[in-house]
């Protein structure tokens, strides 16, 4: 699965956040990272956006909506033509990653911003319906500034599997997931190979435990 | 708990802080993370499971 990265950030150079972002994603060689950057070649973007299985638009939030520059990039790239009529879009996954410098618990009903994330974005959701995409639950990164080492290191590690996990999630996914990493790491550290083998062991358990249960309630139902 | 997740949480901690890297730092605290969530698993379907074993409404 490839995954296109477009990133939407007129201050980018001085965004700490993006510079993690970047960072936390360019181990893996199916991620490609694209920065906006004004005036926009329509032909050579929209060929980028054919490569992509999933797309991640990301931006900071300004005035409960994306910055310009992704509506000028909108506008000129995903015509009506391509985006709608030739079907360019149809079955690849739309995902949204949005910092905000307010707390997670201000966008609720009766909260300070008074709407949900989910609400303030809600045109990102209609165009994914439009084209044809699937709508990925959004990724929204607030306060970064003020996370803690332990909460960065799992933002660092969430980011990723946004980026790369396969969708809709289960949790044998998510542990194919973190021994394909572990199986890279083992390549030049044993220890990392007792954990991977130790790991697997345990998913294969969880899956028999898993068929044991289906079964037994199974046979519950037909009694 | 099985005794494996314990001695995996122990590696995972000790390698951890051997660990000079910071995006393998961080990855090892997300794998704690989903080790956790894998014995917390663990314990609740081998609990519906003897539940269910052992319902004497159906002996």
């Amino acid at each position: 699965m490839q995954t296109l990265v477009v990133v939407a950030h007129p201050e980018r150079v001085q965004s700490g956040t993006q510079e993690f972002l970047q960072a936390s994603a360019a181990p893996f060689k199916t991620v490609q990272w694209h920065e906006l950057e004004a005036p926009f070649e329509k032909e050579a973007e929209q060929r980028q956006l054919l490569t992509a299985d999933r797309l991640i638009l990301q931006f900071p939030l300004y005035w409960y909506s994306a910055p310009a520059m992704l509506y000028q990039w909108l506008d000129d790239v995903w015509t009506e033509k391509f985006a709608v009529r030739a079907g360019n879009l149809n079955g690849k996954q739309l995902g949204i990653v949005v910092t905000t410098g307010v707390a997670d618990q201000a966008y609720h009903a009766g909260e300070r911003e008074g709407f949900t994330l989910d609400e303030i974005l809600r045109p990102f959701q209609a165009l994914a319906h439009k084209t044809g995409m699937t709508y990925l639950p959004l990724f929204p990164i607030t306060q970064f500034g003020y996370q803690t080492d332990a909460q960065k290191q799992r933002l660092l590690v969430a980011y990723q599997r946004y980026l790369t996990e396969p969708y809709p999630r289960h949790f044998a996914d998510t542990e194919k997931w973190f021994a394909e990493q572990l199986a890279q790491l083992a390549a030049d550290h044993p220890d990392y190979q007792l954990l991977l083998d130790q790991f697997t062991k345990n998913a294969d358990e969880l899956e028999q435990l898993n068929d044991t249960l289906q079964m037994m309630r199974q046979n519950e139902e037909n009694d | 708990m099985d005794n494996n997740y314990e001695w995996m949480q122990q590696q995972i901690a000790q390698l951890q802080e051997n660990e000079p890297a910071y995006e393998k730092r961080a990855f090892l605290t997300a794998f704690a993370d989903v080790v956790a969530e894998q014995a917390k698993r663990q314990t609740q379907m081998q609990g519906e499971i003897d539940g269910r074993a052992w319902d004497h409404t159906r002996w």
